[in-house]
């Protein structure tokens, strides 16, 4: 398993705040020498109600009870609940007091959590100001993400496909989109796949000017060109300007998304993945990496309710043996040595 | 990734060539469930016409993986056409494969445009020793001045320019020495190499990349020499793909 790591050190996604114009990139260098982090997760999805917090919320607790050092960061300046989901009440400091320098420094937003290991930042609770962050705003809290002492940082995204989410999904190694087998979540899956997608080529740095200008042509749905689809981008670029078609091609493989079914109840809900896998490598051109499948389970409202997390209410639920070996599936495919999270688990979570 | 169709139908079906008949079944009850006339996950992105499109693809290659005749004489058919790699299907409007360009064939001291290869991290590789990174926005360079000589607006290649329908690369060849650019300047203006150039001139299409390619510099050769390049690229790719399919 293949996860999105840029590099190329430096992360060109930190932009203009409109997702559908052009990037302007500029160096932020997301591996400095200093960094102690091992791996940036994300969980996003595009719609609401599919389980990311809890998800994120859930992996964050497998991986500090696997020894090790991990902060949770709720990135859904909207809507934040990250905090919920981990049994904590409203916190005293969020990431509202670090945009608008109430807090000094983002650790001064850290939040002790009952698990060991776990820390948790807040998400905005100043929603009509912190909802859509500036690029100076963004740049600064991915700096200042990157720099906290942990081993691993788990962002939990906002719905919806604004800027600072797709960078922050972008930026990570392990970018993972949460779907439920349901139309509406998975139109707005897609949606989130190819904002995401044309976002991660307009703003490349290894794709030529001319390219990127076909690129920014074909966000643009209804543009004149007839550029609708990744097909059509690829078969233009290609054809003007040959050398730039085998670039974007390199760049277009980059993209690995990986994808997480929830609450699947039927075979048909898992085969979903697989299906989405298959669709996107027509129509994007990618390889998506079918992550598993969670099966729908009802000690997730019961926790929710006690406002308790999962992992700790019904440890020994499947759908909690589940998310440890999916969280220790993807420490160990970048780091083969990672401890065993809790008990053993035989029943397959790929449904591939 | 081969935007427009898959390079073969064990890629469609995403096994490996010697899959086992059980596994390209499976495949297929996998890629007929996914194009299926109610899969969700179809929805919002893949269009009626592109499904039953998708589906008849699966078909077509079902029909032939699966009857071990077609099978093997289809494996023949895949090793003959890695064999003649040069060779390039016309430029089909629904496919754009960049999968399969041929290696260029390159005398030991000639001057070959290569494309820049990239490691792992997707930095530019230099050589095998040393790296460095991707370059950071630096505006190419303008490609060096044709030195164009006082052929270059003589009446007779006006009036032969005007009239001609052909553009044989004999042609091209004529008018580069008549206006005193040599193959180097051309070269250099173009990117090409020496290799493909000499090609194009000499009409050599097996040594020639995929069709798309050779397009490409069939217009920045025209370009430079100032000739009408779409009509130039036109007729000379209408004979490259004759020459290709004849052979």
């Amino acid at each position: 398993m293949e996860g999105y790591v840029d590099r190329s050190h430096s992360h060109p996604n930190f932009d203009h705040a409109d997702s559908s114009a052009h990037c302007e990139p500029f160096e932020l260098d997301l591996h400095p020498p200093s960094r102690r982090i091992r791996q940036i997760w994300a969980v996003g999805g595009g719609k609401g109600g599919v389980g990311k917090s809890l998800i994120a919320s859930s992996l964050a607790i497998s991986i500090s009870q696997a020894g090790r050092r991990v902060v949770a960061v709720d990135l859904d300046l909207g809507g934040a609940n990250l905090h919920t989901t981990l049994g904590l009440d409203l916190p005293r400091a969020t990431l509202s007091d670090f945009l608008t320098s109430r807090a000094t420094s983002i650790e001064s937003c850290l939040l002790p959590t009952d698990i060991n290991g776990l820390q948790v930042i807040s998400g905005a609770q100043d929603s009509v100001s912190a909802a859509n962050i500036s690029d100076s705003e963004k740049v600064r809290l991915m700096r200042s993400l990157i720099s906290l002492d942990t081993d691993y940082l788990i962002l939990d995204l906002g719905a919806g496909t604004a800027s600072h989410t797709m960078d922050f999904f972008l930026a990570s190694d392990i970018p993972i989109v949460t779907l439920l087998p349901e139309p509406t979540s998975i139109e707005n899956a897609y949606r989130f796949i190819r904002t995401a997608y044309y976002r991660h080529l307009a703003c490349s740095r290894r794709i030529g000017e001319e390219a990127k200008a076909l690129v920014r042509l074909a966000m643009d749905g209804k543009n004149s060109a007839g550029i609708n689809t990744p097909s059509d981008l690829f078969r233009e670029v290609s054809r003007r300007y040959p050398e730039a078609g085998i670039q974007l091609k390199k760049e277009i493989e980059r993209f690995q998304p990986k994808v997480l079914v929830n609450q699947a109840r039927t075979q048909n809900d898992i085969d979903i993945g697989t299906a989405v896998k298959t669709v996107c490598k027509r129509y994007f051109g990618i390889e998506v990496d079918y992550l598993g499948f969670l099966e729908h389970d009802n000690a997730v409202w019961q926790a929710v309710r006690r406002k308790r997390p999962v992992a700790l209410e019904f440890p020994k639920s499947r759908l909690v043996l589940t998310l440890n070996s999916l969280a220790q599936k993807i420490m160990r495919a970048q780091h083969p040595a990672e401890p065993t999270i809790g008990a053993p688990f035989s029943t397959m979570t790929r449904a591939e | 990734m081969n935007f427009g169709g898959p390079s073969s139908y064990y890629e469609l079906f995403e096994i490996g060539k010697m899959a086992s008949s059980r596994e390209i079944h499976e495949a297929y009850l996998r890629l007929k469930a996914a194009y299926s006339n109610d899969s969700l996950a179809l929805y919002s992105l893949i269009s009626p016409q592109e499904r039953e499109s998708a589906l008849q693809e699966v078909e077509e290659a079902y029909a032939v993986l699966s009857d071990e005749n077609k099978r093997s004489a289809y494996d023949l058919s895949l090793e003959r056409e890695l064999l003649a790699a040069p060779i390039d299907t016309p430029l089909d409007a629904s496919v754009v494969s960049i999968d399969r360009v041929p290696p260029m064939e390159f005398g030991a001291n000639e001057d070959l445009l290569i494309p820049p290869a990239l490691d792992d991290s997707g930095f530019f590789r230099q050589g095998d020793a040393s790296y460095r990174p991707a370059p950071d926005r630096t505006p190419t360079p303008p490609p060096r001045p044709v030195p164009l000589g006082p052929q270059s607006t003589a009446p007779d290649l006006k009036q032969l320019v005007a009239e001609e329908i052909e553009w044989r690369g004999a042609l091209l060849k004529k008018i580069r020495e008549l206006q005193g650019v040599s193959v180097e300047d051309l070269c250099a203006a173009t990117k090409l190499s020496k290799t493909y150039l000499n090609a194009i001139e000499t009409e050599d299409f097996s040594r020639l990349p995929a069709a798309v390619f050779v397009r490409g510099f069939v217009v920045q050769i025209c370009k430079v020499l100032k000739l009408p390049h779409e009509r130039a690229a036109a007729a000379y790719m209408a004979r490259c793909y004759q020459a290709r399919k004849d052979a």
